[in-house]
């Protein structure tokens, strides 16, 4: 019995070592894993802009660009993640740094059942950081908790455009090109729910801090395009209306993004589209924020 | 409590520490805790059903008992008429009412007459399936005078209840378990060890592939009439997968966590996919079911003892009636039937005992021929599935019409629903699950090792960590057991 009970503890102690392996590869490897170490790491930081949401934006909105522009940026979206997730990160980022003038909000039509689910959730990574928790990590080990980055890591060995993908300033910026050959369905009209309640804490909370906040649909594959005006109200949860600036009408969208270059796969934009999305952001939006501003 | 749950990570540890150190001195005492735990096991989906189990569990004792008490023929016959009427009424209840109740209005329909279906909501109780066939068989080896009555309660309810195999199985025998109850346990660190093996592989069996294939088999499934003939296939084939990884990662966890307690349970699945013809693969899936039907149907119908026309009389039938055992649809019917008509050439060429060994046993690959066998036996087995996954008889036939059409000859449309990196990662595994198997084809289990395969102590670790590694990373969304509600 205590040679058996002996191997047991051994194959404990292989399956805490293979989790603490898992570990230390997601902060040596992987992007996704070492940006949320970074964004919770923040302090005493300046910066006049904040990109929030979800893989589209940490593609779409290139924080290098504005920064070059004059504007200090930086792109706090995390992949994969819901709007209690932006709302968490924004909440601990202003009680740890000034707070900025601006903070942009990329949603997604093409991701809004996701990022806007009706189920919120914190993303797992999120979570490990902001909030530490040995239970948790106990009943649900890091190489279950965090079983979909390893995916990202199996891209990183497979895919040299993976490899040289780096990270400026909070965006994932990466040159691998997947033209997008789907079609435009036309005639699409339909507006995304914005009743989540945590879009409404992240309009709330700019207002407390007289922060300026817009609210951008980022474009899509030609597939998930719509015909809604460039600017367009969305009703938030208490009813109240807000501005929503759409990259995604496909008139607009097609005349910045090249279908062929633009890409690294369904819906998401590599650095060459998304340094365009930011320039059209930037001259069409940001330099004409006064239209968000916060009236007193 | 499923077998891939924290629950069971607590509830495992602590029952082995209490029947080891604590009860260790006393059989009857281990026995006590084993039917306690058990009940506990069972009432973690709901308690209310545990009077059910307990209903059932005394009643066959009673009968039991009465039966070898009987002075007559007729009086012992009485006893086993009442016991198996009221197994089976209680199956038949749970399983099967609203069933014959919409089928029989349907027919009342069809001839003009409407009625209200008299339909029930009828939940039904996990296990029932497994533990009534428990009680039957030891019912019948009773009356058949194969075994005595068990007089002692406990022990008898133990056998019924045993938590490894009370949901879903191996289908125990009287003759096999009991005596296991009755004598004195020694922990054995070689059965301990293997047991562990056994329970890591099937958590890779249930968890990786079938939970995975999950994915795949339901999106295809459900849409069905959106996909092309590939897709359709190959959702076929991860269905195939889900329901051996399912099954078999179950009956693997039971059997390694008996071994854990020093109790050996009935071999519930001999690699079925590596078969050369469906005789075979019928000695190898599902073991237990198959040699319960045997023994207690088919051979009581005259087996193969009457001719032609016997055999392939009972042939039909035991293959329906199994058909219908794991479920009230139409579809387990033709999935039965389906076997049968693959079952009855082999039989009447009398090659359905052709093959019995291992395959191969002397070559690490099998020959041109062989593998053509497999392939074959392999493909009839997918298109079988087809039956028992579909939610009836319709949707069975479109899948395998548009199979069998051109549009099996054009690209899958399911692959652009997917992400293709998670669809090359999960066929990766059905990979390893078969190469690993096939290592091992001559052993008990995908992780049986002795010192001639895996001599080095670094390897057969490294091999654990691999595993652990699989489950982990690349486990599914936890699913309950298929066979949870047979």
């Amino acid at each position: 019995m205590s040679k058996f009970l002996q191997k047991f503890g051994w194959f404990l102690a292989l399956v805490i070592l293979l989790n603490l392996m898992y570990l230390l590869v997601l902060v040596l490897f992987s992007p996704g894993f070492k940006k949320i170490y970074q964004i919770s790491q923040i302090r005493n930081q300046k910066f006049e802009v904040l990109a929030l949401g979800n893989s589209l934006a940490l593609d779409g909105i290139d924080a290098e660009y504005l920064t070059k522009n004059g504007i200090n940026t930086y792109n706090l979206a995390v992949a994969g993640s819901h709007v209690a997730t932006s709302l968490l990160i924004l909440e601990d980022y202003l009680k740890h740094n000034q707070k900025p003038k601006l903070v942009i909000v990329g949603l997604s039509a093409a991701y809004g059942k996701a990022y806007l689910n009706k189920v919120p959730f914190n993303n797992p990574e999120v979570e490990f950081f902001y909030h530490p928790n040995w239970k948790e990590n106990i009943t649900n080990p890091p190489l279950m908790n965090f079983q979909w980055l390893s995916v990202d890591l199996l891209k990183i060995i497979i895919s040299k455009d993976h490899r040289n993908a780096t990270l400026v300033k909070g965006q994932w910026k990466t040159k691998k090109t997947i033209p997008d050959n789907t079609v435009y369905k036309g005639n699409s009209n339909s507006v995304i729910d914005y009743t989540d309640p945590y879009l409404s804490k992240i309009v709330d909370l700019c207002r407390k801090n007289r922060i300026n906040i817009i609210l951008t649909e980022l474009p899509g594959s030609n597939n998930t395009r719509n015909d809604l005006p460039f600017v367009y109200e969305a009703t938030l949860k208490d009813n109240t209306k807000f501005p929503v600036f759409n990259l995604n009408n496909y008139a607009i969208s097609s005349g910045i993004i090249d279908s062929s270059k633009d890409w690294l796969g369904v819906n998401h934009l590599n650095q060459f589209g998304g340094e365009k999305i930011t320039r059209y952001l930037l001259e069409n939006v940001i330099h004409n924020s006064e239209i968000t501003k916060i009236k007193e | 409590m499923l077998f891939n749950s924290i629950e069971f990570a607590v509830f495992l540890p602590l029952v082995f520490i209490l029947y080891w150190f604590v009860f260790q001195k006393n059989i009857s005492r281990q026995n006590l805790l084993i039917l306690l735990v058990s009940y506990v096991f069972y009432a973690w989906w709901d308690w209310r059903f545990l009077f059910l189990l307990a209903f059932s569990t005394f009643l066959d004792y009673f009968a039991g008992l009465k039966i070898e008490q009987s002075k007559t023929e007729k009086e012992s016959k009485f006893w086993l008429i009442l016991s198996i009427g009221i197994n089976l009424g209680f199956l038949g209840f749970f399983k099967y009412y609203n069933f014959f109740v919409t089928e029989l209005t349907a027919a009342i329909a069809n001839a003009g007459i409407t009625i209200d279906p008299w339909t029930l909501k009828v939940i039904l109780p996990v296990g029932i399936s497994f533990y009534t066939f428990h009680g039957l068989s030891y019912i019948i080896d009773i009356y058949k005078k194969r075994i005595i009555a068990e007089k002692n309660f406990v022990d008898y309810a133990v056998f019924v209840s045993y938590f490894p195999l009370l949901v879903a199985g191996p289908i125990e025998r009287a003759t096999h378990l009991l005596p296991q109850f009755k004598r004195a346990r020694v922990f054995n660190y070689q059965n301990a060890a293997d047991g562990m093996r056994q329970i890591l592989w099937g958590l890779f069996k249930k968890v990786v592939i079938a939970d995975n294939c999950a994915t795949y088999a339901n999106d295809i499934f459900n849409s069905s009439s959106e996909h092309n003939g590939s897709s359709l296939f190959i959702g076929a084939v991860f269905f195939t997968f889900q329901i051996y990884g399912d099954f078999s990662g179950y009956s693997d966890i039971a059997l390694g966590v008996s071994r854990l307690f020093g109790i050996e349970l009935l071999r519930n699945f001999a690699f079925p996919y590596f078969s050369r013809d469906i005789a075979e693969f019928w000695r190898r899936w599902h073991i237990s079911l198959s040699t319960w039907f045997r023994d207690y149907l088919y051979f009581p119908l005259g087996g193969s003892k009457g001719g032609t026309w016997m055999k392939v009389r009972n042939t039909f039938i035991i293959f329906i009636v199994s058909g219908f055992w794991h479920g009230a649809n139409w579809t387990f019917l033709a999935w039965g039937f389906l076997n049968a008509l693959y079952f009855i050439p082999l039989l009447l060429l009398d090659k359905n005992r052709t093959n019995l060994d291992i395959i191969p046993t002397h070559n690490f690959l099998p020959s041109i021929k062989e593998f053509f066998q497999i392939s074959f036996t392999f493909f009839l087995t997918v298109i079988a599935w087809i039956f028992f996954r579909s939610d009836n008889i319709s949707q069975a036939f479109s899948i395998i019409g548009e199979i069998f059409s051109k549009s099996s000859l054009s690209i899958p449309d399911f692959l652009g629903k997917h992400d293709m990196i998670y669809l090359i990662i999960h066929c990766c595994m059905i990979g390893v699950l078969l190469v690993t198997e096939w290592l091992h084809r001559d052993k008990q289990h995908g992780l049986q090792f002795n010192n001639a395969t895996l001599h080095s102590k670094v390897r057969r670790w490294s091999v654990y960590a691999v595993i652990v590694v699989f489950i982990l990373l690349f486990g599914g969304k936890q699913n309950n057991f298929i066979y949870f509600q047979f």
